[in-house]
């Protein structure tokens, strides 16, 4: 789901030990990762795949999507992030603009470089969160009823005029409602009116319907039916599930997609009963998706995917090796990838075979110097060299997401490029392959002082203790990927040659074949049902608050299906809001 | 009219520079009418470790007590009579011109300074691991139990929230408060049933002005509707928290979170004692230079020496940095220059690993900044007399600490040192070996001295975090520093259970 990211200041440190700790150096073993006897409560681990998984069914199924597990526990309550908040803030109160009341809430979590989408359980209100709530609650419905005008955009035409208790009951009626994403009882409305009373018991100046209107307001913004998504699911049980009701999965769907609260034309279709089907949902979801607010979810998704607010911390490297870096270059990186990721799936309606092929990238003058563009061929560069242009990579060379400067930069060391980084990226979260645990010894490393010719050589040199099944060696995943990328060096300019030698970009990985650059490599990843399956399981878990990505659960394949068949952005999610995954929730 | 001595400060045009905070400002006669100060307990901690002889940029062993490849730095933490020469475990009676320590010099009768604590298992894979321990003395959980320094998490609550759960009930968590932390958790950490959350500080001043003071300082009607107007929001939120969580259909874990959200309610609402608030504390708290360390740590030392005085929080957690400090100390000669981080690991900057000859001793004029930092904060608890030769400092005890060795992330040698003895409860002016101790048994002992008691409540507290505090990864594989070996837990049996007997007053 949504989430106010900020930065972690953890970057990547240049000692080996570190290295280690962010991508899992030397990350030997097979890769097992259900520990589920560890002693602490933890909804997400309950999803973890039993030790030995079931025979997949033949016919029905895209591999590696192909196993029966039970589904994952879930939460029932999950606290709107801060994003979600101010949007939410927004919509509801029909203000112009997001409030900004949210600087002062504590940071919600964020992935880290290792780690993709976020828990239900790390979404909590501490003592900080409420005071900041309840000062932001304090704020905002005094704002909105100091001034006329604000307040009439929220009053329904019943609560304009007439006796003070009737337009008091008249707003609230109106307003609870779209505050709580669902019908209202007669018993919260009387509660929610009982604040304007005590209200106009402790205030004896002023208007007594905005006195009124002023409390409830604020006991409503601070109401954990607003702060919470609340799914409890319908009465009716299978198999330990209960269906969300129709208010529920639209109220999970605008959060997942548009990232804020249900608008009134949406609670009409669940009025309509639209939502009681699982057609139903698929046609509805298959509308907001062609609104323009599901940008904030298809850019958030891959901004979290690609580690893009990360980039920044990025904040110099080597000038007297890599003179093309600047100052701004990892933000104007950023920018590039945002623009691509918006020009290929949300104006064009891509998926993940051009999120990983397509040439298209979006430079100013600077950064198309650090990718070699030919700026004659983009007159633009010159007449507005700040302005960024929408290019076209040499395809044999470059493309895909992976590809550009900004997350080649990002998964580099200083100097040399850093195949561990990249390769273990790859790994899990291309072909989502589980990387085990370091082994001993592997914090003492450090790949630019080992002994080679080339980095290839001084990281096989150093990882090559760790034998076979981790870095290289039979099984090996990370050096492999991580070296189909040589010839970027660690600012993400082409190159051929490593020093005096040429680079050597061949590997071989199972779950891959043999390759030969990361052209190739991706032209291979393009086509992959494990590559598909893994970009629909890293949409499941944003869809579903969790930060595991599984690619093996059967429910996943008709999303894998249609993506393999160059299926968009969209025709992914429209798949999974269809799965009992996102239309349940456990009992 | 009787003289007030309060009045008579504020008519002479608010100058109120020179005097005591709490001498000038606070008339005796006045905090008889609160709770009164109790027994407390103050933490500091900052992070990177700090500069001691046991430093060396380049080892991370593999195994084995450490083995040095490079010359030892000189050792300017613990005390030291001369350059070579180490002052004894035993009564302190300075701490030496050597040692950072001897900011506190001032203090060292007051002081106990424990050498030779350890995590219960390696950390050095990062400082998340360090912060996530520092205050739990607890093991270590990784998402799927994949060792990450990015993911790390204690199995426990800290040490800071036991207190406040057990001593101040209506304030179940310790007033947090933290200099550009970034609003990252890592440090303080809650128990809510079997879930453990993480908390951020405070950052923002007068928001904690705000919570705990404003009340106090607002004229009596006004105040009065505040109080009437949140009380009617948090009855409505309470009752429907309270429905929610008795809905047959949540979780465990929705009702741990739920709770949490309960406890954040009781926590924020006013419960006020009286308590006399210096008239220029609301002006400092919203005009202060949040860029300057120095001048962010003297605001909050004021709210947390008031907040203890008055008897609303007998626990206050000061972090300053996130786990892994990046601050640029400016105001510490020459580490302008540089993240902090950089300097702890002796290099010009995180990704240039270029080595930085003079960042040794930076790391050590941090290590002083700090220390007068926090000194800061005694003088102003000092200020309070309890009479008989007593202060604010001697009735709590006031814990400054890094939560990993040295800048190399080392999980020994833990600079963990205590400033007043907790109304006589602790031992003070020593210096104590507490060689290859577990951590959560010097945390035990802080918090059994303020009044804290064990699991079963029958007597002090001694099994903190017992449940999980000797577990260790199945993945984790480094080697530690130790040698020979620790015997390998078996999720996390035996527990570590215990005070240390040396800091105990017998």
């Amino acid at each position: 789901m949504l989430r106010t990211k900020s930065r972690t200041d953890l970057a990547a440190l240049v000692s080996i030990a570190a290295i280690a700790g962010a991508v899992g150096l030397a990350a030997c073993g097979s890769g097992d990762i259900a520990d589920t006897s560890i002693p602490r409560a933890a909804e997400p681990t309950a999803a973890l795949p039993p030790a030995v998984a079931p025979t997949p069914k033949p016919d029905d199924c895209v591999p590696p999507a192909c196993q029966d597990f039970p589904l994952a526990k879930t939460p029932h309550v999950v606290r709107l992030t801060s994003s979600q908040w101010e949007r939410t803030m927004k919509d509801l109160l029909v203000l112009d603009a997001l409030p900004g009341s949210s600087v002062d809430f504590p940071a919600d979590p964020v992935s880290s470089a290792d780690r993709f989408g976020s828990e239900a359980g790390e979404l909590i209100v501490t003592t900080q969160h409420w005071a900041a709530y309840q000062k932001a609650a304090e704020a905002l419905s005094a704002l909105v009823t100091g001034d006329a005008a604000s307040l009439n955009r929220i009053l329904p035409a019943a609560a304009k005029t007439g006796d003070t208790s009737a337009r008091v009951s008249a707003f609230v009626a109106a307003f609870l409602p779209r505050a709580y994403r669902r019908p209202v009882t007669a018993k919260e409305i009387a509660d929610v009116i009982a604040v304007g009373e005590l209200a106009a018991a402790n205030v004896s100046v002023g208007d007594p319907f905005v006195v009124r209107v002023t409390w409830i307001l604020n006991a409503v913004l601070q109401s954990p039916k607003l702060l919470y998504r609340i799914s409890l699911g319908e009465d009716v049980t299978k198999d330990g599930r209960a269906r969300l009701s129709p208010y529920e999965i639209a109220t999970k769907l605008s959060y997942g997609l548009w990232g804020t609260m249900p608008d009134a034309a949406l609670i009409a279709l669940v009025d309509g009963g639209k939502l009681t089907t699982t057609a139903g949902v698929a046609e509805v979801a298959r509308g907001m998706l062609a609104d323009p607010r599901a940008a904030v979810a298809m850019l958030d998704f891959h901004d979290q995917l690609y580690l893009v607010e990360h980039y920044t911390d990025v904040k110099n490297r080597p000038l007297d090796l890599h003179p093309s870096f600047y100052d701004t270059m990892m933000s104007d990186a950023q920018a590039d990838i945002r623009k691509t990721v918006e020009e290929l799936v949300v104006k064009n309606d891509g998926g993940f075979r051009a999120l990983v092929s397509s040439p298209v990238a979006f430079v100013n003058q600077k950064l198309a110097a650090v990718y070699g563009i030919d700026a004659s061929k983009y007159p633009q560069l010159t007449s507005a060299p700040t302005a960024f242009t929408k290019v076209a990579f040499d395809p044999a060379q470059r493309k895909g997401i992976l590809m550009h400067a900004g997350w080649l930069a990002y998964e580099g060391a200083p100097k040399d490029p850093s195949p561990i980084h990249r390769g273990a990226f790859v790994a899990r979260h291309v072909i989502c392959s589980p990387l085990g645990s370091p082994p001993p010894g592997a914090a003492g490393a450090d790949p630019s002082k080992g002994t080679g010719n080339t980095n290839r050589d001084r990281v096989t040199a150093t990882t090559g203790g760790c034998g076979d099944g981790c870095h290289g060696g039979k099984g090996g995943v990370i050096n492999p990927l991580g070296f189909s990328f040589e010839g970027f060096d660690s600012i993400g300019k082409l190159r051929t040659m490593d020093g005096a030698f040429p680079i050597d970009t061949t590997g071989e990985v199972g779950l891959v074949g043999a390759f030969s650059g990361a052209v190739p490599l991706f032209d291979t990843l393009s086509s992959s049902p494990r590559a598909h399956a893994c970009y629909a399981a890293h949409w499941s878990s944003y869809l579903n608050g969790s930060s595991l990505v599984d690619v093996t659960p059967r429910w996943l394949s008709p999303a894998v299906a249609k993506s393999l068949k160059n299926g968009s952005v969209r025709d992914i999610v429209v798949e999974l809001v269809q799965t009992d995954a996102f239309l349940t929730v456990s009992r | 009219m009787a003289f007030s001595r309060r009045k008579f400060l504020l008519g002479v045009g608010g100058a109120v520079v020179g005097l005591p905070f709490f001498e000038g400002l606070v008339p005796k006669n006045a905090r008889g009418a609160g709770a009164g100060p109790q027994p407390y307990a103050l933490f500091y901690r900052r992070g990177n470790g700090v500069q001691q002889a046991v430093f060396e940029r380049n080892s991370y062993p593999a195994s084995g007590w450490y083995t040095p490849t490079e010359p030892r730095e000189p050792e300017r933490w613990w005390p030291m009579a001369d350059a070579s020469t180490p002052i004894p475990y035993g009564p302190l009676a300075t701490f030496g011109p050597i040692s950072a320590l001897n900011e506190l010099e001032t203090y060292v009768s007051k002081t106990t300074v424990v050498r030779g604590l350890r995590h219960p298992y390696g950390t050095e894979n990062g400082h998340p691991e360090g912060a996530a321990q520092g205050l739990t003395g607890a093991g270590v959980l990784y998402p799927a139990d994949q060792p990450n320094f990015q993911n790390a998490s204690p199995l426990g609550e800290s040490l800071d929230n036991l207190i406040a759960r057990q001593l101040t009930p209506a304030h179940p968590e310790s007033l947090y408060m933290g200099v550009m932390t970034q609003k990252a958790g890592g440090v303080s950490w809650i128990r809510q049933g079997g879930s453990i959350f993480p908390r951020s500080a405070e950052e923002n001043l007068v928001n904690i002005y705000n919570e705990i003071f404003l009340p106090y300082a607002t004229p009596d009607a006004a105040r009065q509707l505040l109080v009437n107007q949140r009380k009617s929001v948090n009855d409505l939120v309470r009752a429907d928290i309270t429905a929610l969580r008795n809905d047959p259909r949540m979780s465990k874990a929705d009702q741990d979170r739920l709770a949490v959200h309960l406890n954040a309610i009781r926590e924020t609402e006013v419960a006020l004692a009286a308590c006399i608030v210096p008239p220029t504390l609301q002006a400092e708290v919203q005009g202060y230079n949040a860029s300057s360390v120095t001048a962010t740590v003297d605001v909050i030392g004021k709210l947390a020496a008031l907040a203890i005085s008055c008897g609303v929080r007998r626990s206050v957690l000061l972090n300053v940095g996130v786990p892994q400090d990046v601050i640029q100390y400016n105001e510490v000669p020459g580490a302008g220059a540089y993240e902090f981080h950089a300097i702890s690991h002796r290099q010009a900057a995180e990704n240039d690993p270029t080595p930085v000859a003079a960042a040794r001793d930076l790391h050590h004029a941090i290590d002083r900044y700090h220390l007068r930092r926090f000194k800061s904060i005694l003088d102003l608890l000092s200020q309070y007399d309890l009479g008989g030769g007593k202060t604010l400092v001697d009735l709590g005890v006031n814990v400054h600490f890094s939560d990993l060795g040295s800048g190399q992330h080392i999980v020994t040698q833990l600079p963990y040192l205590y400033v007043g003895g907790a109304d006589g409860k602790l031992v003070t002016g020593q210096y104590v070996d507490a060689d290859k101790e577990y951590l959560v048994k010097f945390l035990n002992t802080i918090g059994a001295a303020v009044g804290c008691t064990n699991a079963a409540n029958a007597g002090p507290l001694d099994d903190f975090n017992a449940d999980n505090n000797n577990y260790r990864s199945k993945n984790y594989t480094y080697n530690y520093y130790l040698s020979p070996q620790p015997a390998e837990p078996a999720d996390g049996k035996p527990p570590i259970k215990g005070r240390l007997p040396a800091l105990v007053v017998a």
